[in-house]
């Protein structure tokens, strides 16, 4: 292992206080088997070597719009997500005998391990939904209707309006649950919310499209592999009361 | 399009930590809904900063590396020791068992002297990347199942030593040695199940053992100490 030299202007302290981000950051991608085990120390290092050589530089960017602490991690982030992508096809040549994940869940609380890091999906997929902007309201009621979840009059109104009582009684009636009846119900809300003439099918391509765009950002950065069917069990888990 | 720059990430992530992100600017909040890939690392970043401390790795300061290191050099110490003693007793078992295997008795391959390297000592000891992660690959495996090789995946050795293998067959085998910047030391042709190591200079080396066919059946790592340890 590669030991961290260290700028003369930068403390002891302020390493320590480094490398603590850093492994912050590497062991993100360690539980999510991004980073094999083995390899953790290593990639410590390197990103803190890295991040201590161009520290100058790195301050001199910052303008101070955000959190001093959330910036370091936002570049140690980005040294980390290349040193993954620049290693993760020699890290596969190595055949681990175990699985570094579940030894290193092993140490702790499995379950707690666990519930940390579905915790932790469910808020990532809190976030992304917000960032949908001036969707959010329609797409979280469309998910709400399309994986059959517990609608609320609140989740209608957000994007219904004054249209709410017509809506929620277009949206309640749910004699058929076939995915074709579903978007023919979410078409006629469109219809009578925003006063357009759309078919089914219409709807169906801009669910799907969010649909993916969701699935994609969720699986982007970690190795997460998220799929329709993990996703609804996690907007399970967000409205859960 | 232009992503993020990473500072407007973190102001981004702590928007949304602090729940006013409704307020940062319409141009950020504009290109997150188009980004896929700002919009991941936002999030992604924002779940790091939630995690608290003591869910990562305990970060030891850096004296108690210093004291680490010590420990684990005693350790490799004994451990040399150990594997030797360990590894020409097993040997010299199977030796006695097997008619195949050379006597000592009999002529033993030995090494060429070579010339020591004009380099700083701390240098010779540098790993070689490449090398390192070959070597990794075969530690505690062995591809041929007729060739079992007893020297330790990364062995301490002095100036003179050995290197053990299971060749009950005496198969043709060939010995490479290379130095820490993969440059061929010595190429040796041998039936037998080892080969004496002599005159190598201290520093660190790696050996590859090859069939006949060069198809490569393992490599170590050799750790040569200065004569004077």
């Amino acid at each position: 292992m590669k030991r961290v030299s260290t700028p003369s202007q930068v403390t002891n302290q302020e390493v320590l206080d480094l490398l603590s981000l850093v492994r912050k950051v590497v062991w993100h991608y360690v539980r999510r088997g991004s980073i094999p085990q083995r390899e953790s120390d290593d990639v410590v290092m390197s990103i803190a070597e890295k991040f201590l050589d161009r520290k100058n530089l790195i301050d001199a960017r910052f303008k101070g719009e955000a959190k001093k602490t959330t910036y370091y991690i936002a570049v140690m982030h980005r040294m980390c997500c290349e040193v993954i992508r620049a290693q993760h096809r020699n890290w596969q040549l190595v055949d681990d005998s175990v699985d570094t994940r579940m030894e290193c869940m092993a140490s702790d609380d499995y379950e707690t391990e666990k519930q940390m890091m579905l915790d932790q999906e469910v808020n990532r997929l809190k976030h992304l939904l917000a960032f949908t902007q001036d969707d959010r309201a329609k797409l979280i009621l469309f998910f709400k209707v399309y994986f059959d979840l517990q609608l609320h009059e609140q989740d209608v109104q957000l994007y219904a309006k004054n249209r709410t009582k017509e809506v929620m009684l277009l949206l309640l009636d749910r004699t058929d649950r076939s995915k074709d009846s579903i978007f023919d119900r979410l078409s006629k809300t469109v219809n009578v919310v925003e006063k357009k003439q759309i078919k089914k099918d219409a709807v169906r391509m801009w669910f799907n499209s969010q649909l993916e765009r969701l699935l994609t950002r969720m699986n982007m950065h970690d190795g997460s592999r998220h799929t329709k069917e993990s996703l609804s069990v996690l907007l399970e888990m967000m409205f859960r009361p | 399009m232009i992503h993020l720059t990473e500072e407007e990430i973190a102001q981004c992530s702590d928007a949304l930590q602090d729940g006013t992100f409704d307020r940062l600017p319409k141009a950020i909040r504009t290109h997150l809904a188009e980004c896929d890939a700002c919009a991941s690392e936002v999030s992604v970043l924002t779940e790091l900063m939630a995690v608290p401390a003591a869910k990562t790795k305990h970060v030891r300061p850096l004296h108690h590396y210093a004291m680490a290191g010590a420990a684990a050099l005693l350790a490799a110490v004994l451990l040399f020791f150990w594997q030797k003693s360990t590894t020409q007793h097993e040997a010299v078992q199977w030796a006695e068992m097997d008619p195949t295997v050379q006597t000592p008795t009999e002529p033993i391959p030995v090494l060429d002297t070579v010339q020591p390297p004009k380099e700083k000592p701390v240098k010779r000891y540098a790993q070689n990347v490449e090398l390192e992660k070959l070597r990794r690959n075969f530690e505690g495996s062995y591809r041929s199942s007729v060739i079992d090789v007893l020297t330790p995946s990364i062995d301490t050795l002095r100036s003179k030593d050995r290197l053990v293998w299971n060749n009950p067959n005496g198969l043709p085998l060939y010995v490479e040695i290379l130095d820490h910047t993969n440059h061929q030391v010595q190429w040796i042709e041998t039936s037998a199940s080892y080969v004496d190591i002599n005159c190598l200079p201290s520093g660190l080396y790696y050996w590859k053992l090859f069939n006949v066919e060069y198809d490569l059946l393992y490599c170590g790592k050799i750790i040569v100490q200065p004569s004077n340890h």
